[in-house]
């Protein structure tokens, strides 16, 4: 993987700091908005952060969030669910970067300045290589300076409604083989009501969080290893899918 | 291996991944995989290691990144089986 440049450094830390004096506010009207015109909940949102804080307090080194993706709001559940505002203002590396597709984040000025301070790294899903390199750069970079980076690691939105164990992408796995060291904490989110993805949740629906870190290892190299890899970690998000619905049952 | 014999093996290797197959029938080495077969981009990988088992070769980041078209896909075999 291609080295991070200078200039791409600078402007990771910028973006962290500018990010960080924006936070309070920026936090408080997302979950406003999910909290109260969206009436979205939580269910245990208590235990779900005792569990984060004691699986981040017992890892040492970097941590990659990899979740499942039904609908747009998933990072604003994820962060929401992880951790209370204050404890992320406290301890700012624990606020995941997460990585949006360019195409659909970078459309209007709000998305761009929204995107910016919810310390987003654009992603071009299929675009020329030098430019997915230089996003992956950027991501293991951050991951290497303590930072917690959120990932969907299926590329996308599931079509299916279940976790995609067929068509999911590769590139969690060249970042965990440049960063070996990496923890992957699975975090599997659904509303009670999500029958399948939608840009947004339904009004009133209430979600179940589940966690479980692991370190993926292999014995593979190059583009057999970020397969394997990739493939560790879509088919722990299944298990925790499958025993998510045979529970509900 | 002829180049003829080659393009046809590849031309197997990638039609579980092949979205357009009319336009396979057709194909030629400047087909591109993504933009005319419909290929999605994450099964490049997948393609790539069944270059790799099947030619029985070794097949690193950079040559993967250069395959673009069925043209690309056979220089880097016959490079690495020569």
């Amino acid at each position: 993987m291609d080295p991070i440049a200078r200039r791409d450094q600078r402007m990771l830390a910028m973006q962290r700091r500018t990010s960080y004096l924006f936070f309070p506010i920026v936090a408080l009207l997302a979950l406003s908005w999910a909290r109260v015109v969206k009436r979205l909940s939580i269910r245990d949102p208590r235990q779900i952060r005792a569990r984060f804080a004691a699986l981040i307090g017992e890892t040492h080194g970097p941590v990659l969030i990899c979740a499942n993706h039904l609908t747009l709001l998933d990072t604003i559940v994820i962060v929401w669910a992880l951790a209370p505002i204050h404890r992320y203002i406290r301890r700012y590396s624990l606020f995941p970067w997460s990585v949006p597709e360019k195409v659909n984040f970078s459309r209007t000025w709000f998305w761009r300045v929204a995107s910016f301070l919810g310390k987003c790294v654009y992603i071009t899903r299929g675009g020329p290589r030098h430019e997915v390199n230089r996003s992956l750069a950027k991501i293991t970079h951050l991951l290497r300076t303590g930072e917690v980076v959120s990932i969907f690691p299926e590329g996308g939105r599931s079509r299916t409604a279940r976790v995609d164990t067929q068509n999911f992408t590769y590139g969690v796995g060249q970042i965990i083989q440049a960063v070996p060291e990496t923890r992957v904490l699975c975090v599997y989110l659904r509303g009670r009501d999500q029958d399948t993805y939608s840009d947004f949740p339904r009004t009133g629906d209430e979600y179940v969080v589940e966690l479980e870190m692991f370190h993926p290892t292999t014995v593979y190299s190059g583009l057999r290893a970020a397969r394997d890899l990739a493939t560790q970690i879509i088919l722990r998000l299944a298990a925790m899918e499958a025993r998510h619905f045979a529970h509900r049952e | 291996m002829t180049d003829q014999a080659t393009f046809d093996r590849v031309i197997d290797i990638i039609k579980p991944y092949v979205k357009n197959g009319d336009r396979l029938a057709t194909a030629k080495p400047e087909t591109r995989l993504l933009e005319d077969l419909g290929v999605n981009s994450a099964r490049l990988v997948d393609i790539v290691l069944a270059f790799e088992d099947e030619f029985d070769i070794a097949i690193d980041d950079e040559a993967a990144d250069r395959v673009s078209t069925l043209g690309d896909a056979i220089a880097v075999i016959q490079e690495k089986t020569r």
